[in-house]
């Protein structure tokens, strides 16, 4: 089954949940920073990160720091029903954006000194591309900063597969790093020309030592973005003007925020609410 | 078949992509900049090298450096979220379909460079191949010299009247970086190109690779204050066609010169 008209989302909407969560370190106007780790009343928890480098894949629920989410029912799908999401900000000036993301896979254990190509067997993703499928449409890139890294700007490079099951494509940073990198930053990987996701991940090299610091890379898929208009707007999104993204059971979703000032960290406030039918 | 109803936009909604791009060379305020050959998600897009150049579609496989969009099983489909934002300042971020583009030209020539381009792909605002609504611009995919030409192009009409001509609508300056995109007029009364026959700097450019693209506007946003994102949706945005085989790619008129950052995402419903 599937929603396909307003009555079918009414009928399945969830109760809401609330959220209001840092957002981790701000490194700057532009860069992007995620929540995941960051600690917060609502959703309890902290995420936690994998140590290794082949990492591992992440299904929900009751995985710490994810919105909680249960699975539908046996052939019920789940729905993106409203989502409202306020930025706060020490400075209370500026506008944010807010992106809410599916956490597919991570990994860690990168020496963040060395240069040499460090080696990635990822596992098969979950079946949760735009598809529902396993080929990784729509799933990209990104390094997650743990803990502060050094005064040091290395380009990263990661090595994939692409969806369509093409080897040896690369990717870099398209944020540029900056010295002294700090926790909760999300420097997005880019897609090599014509790709349209990853399948797996096979090495991730630095140009530069980045002296010390833990770094990680995320498998992520876009679920839905919310662009703040001012500052401390709460802005809301719902089925219809959300374009109704579709969630896949197992699904580990958490929210990043864009800064557009290097003041103060970040973080975000509101309710999130699901529809399964 | 077509979306009349917003349980139809439920019943044929897409998932939601993202786009980000780094925006390196130095920009001029309110001029046109072109995404199209930058890397970042999507990756960099390609030129074409001949004069006739070549139409775009994105059916039979995707076009390097175009957003993602896949032709619908059946019916049609629609512009149903759109959101950009720009890190260095405000402005204005269109999304419009890339229908045909070339290359080849002697950028120190101020004669006449002939073009035949090919038919359009039926992707002109009204889903036919007679060019309403399809503009014309050039982009400069490798920095140009120390010269202010003015471009004239030599066009036919979405009526099929030829020997149409028109400038560049926002002055050429020295050296343009790759990415300026400077839109071509339309002469009095004209609503759109069908084909293109010539184009003719008033000047030699010196160096550099310069391109002429065919493009049809599907939306845009209004950064209106700086830094701030904006979005349009179904309900606020027109639910544009977008029609099988579209390219869809970003101009951003920027408010500041600086290197910043372009992110989004791009959701489309079909039925």
């Amino acid at each position: 089954m599937s929603i396909t008209n307003r009555q079918g989302v009414i009928d399945g909407l969830m109760p809401p949940i609330p959220m209001f969560r840092g957002n981790g370190g701000n490194n700057g106007a532009g860069q992007i920073s995620s929540s995941w780790a960051s600690a917060g009343q609502m959703p309890a928890g902290v995420g936690a990160f994998s140590a290794s480098l082949n990492g591992a894949t992440l299904t929900g629920p009751g995985v710490s720091g994810q919105i909680p989410l249960n699975d539908a029912a046996s052939g019920e799908r789940t729905y993106l029903a409203r989502w409202a999401h306020r930025p706060r900000r020490s400075d209370l000036l500026v506008p944010m954006a807010g992106i809410l993301i599916d956490r597919i896979w991570h990994n860690g254990g990168i020496d963040a000194t060395s240069t040499s190509a460090q080696l990635i067997t990822s596992p098969t993703w979950l079946a949760r591309d735009e598809d529902g499928s396993t080929n990784g449409k729509g799933v990209l890139l990104a390094v997650e900063i743990e803990s502060t890294m050094g005064a040091a700007t290395p380009t990263v490079t990661v090595s994939y597969t692409n969806s369509a099951g093409t080897s040896g494509r690369t990717g870099t940073n398209i944020f540029a790093t900056t010295s002294g990198q700090v926790a909760g930053a999300f420097l997005p990987i880019s897609l090599q020309a014509g790709d349209v996701g990853v399948r797996s991940v096979e090495s991730v090299t630095l140009s530069a030592s980045w002296l010390s610091g833990t770094m990680h890379l995320v498998a992520w898929r876009l679920i839905a973005m919310i662009q703040e208009v001012s500052a401390m707007q709460l802005v809301a999104l719902d089925a219809v003007t959300s374009n109704f993204p579709r969630i896949y059971d197992g699904s580990v979703l958490f929210t990043l925020g864009v800064n557009y000032s290097t003041s103060g960290p970040s973080g975000c406030s509101g309710e999130i609410q699901f529809s399964q039918g | 078949m077509a979306i009349t109803t917003v349980d139809g936009v439920l019943a044929g909604a897409q998932p939601n992509r993202f786009f980000h791009k780094a925006i390196t060379p130095t920009m001029v305020i309110a001029r046109p900049q072109s995404l199209w050959g930058l890397g970042g998600i999507p990756g960099a897009g390609s030129f074409d090298t001949t004069l006739d150049g070549v139409t775009l579609s994105s059916t039979s496989a995707l076009v390097n450096g175009q957003l993602p969009f896949y032709d619908p099983a059946s019916g049609q489909t629609y512009l149903s979220r759109f959101s950009a934002h720009y890190t260095a300042g405000g402005g204005f971020i269109w999304l419009a379909d890339r229908i045909w583009h070339n290359g080849g030209f002697t950028i120190t020539s101020n004669a006449a460079q002939s073009i035949t381009s090919p038919a359009w792909p039926s992707r002109d605002e009204d889903g036919a191949t007679a060019g309403k609504g399809v503009l014309l611009g050039l982009e400069i995919s490798a920095v140009a010299g120390a010269a202010a030409p003015t471009i004239t192009v030599s066009y036919t009409n979405s009526d099929n009247t030829s020997g149409r001509s028109a400038t560049n609508t926002f002055a050429t300056a020295n050296s343009p970086t790759a990415g300026a995109f400077f839109p071509i007029g339309l002469q009095a009364g004209d609503r759109g190109v069908k084909s293109v026959q010539s184009l003719t700097l008033s000047t030699s450019w010196v160096s550099g690779t310069m391109n002429l693209v065919a493009y049809r506007i599907i939306a845009g946003v209004d950064l209106a204050a700086g830094s701030a994102g904006q979005v349009i949706d179904v309900l606020t945005g027109n639910m544009s066609k977008m029609y099988a085989g579209t390219v869809p790619f970003l101009i951003l008129a920027p408010s500041a010169t600086t290197a910043g950052y372009v992110s989004g995402h791009l959701g489309v419903t079909q039925g």
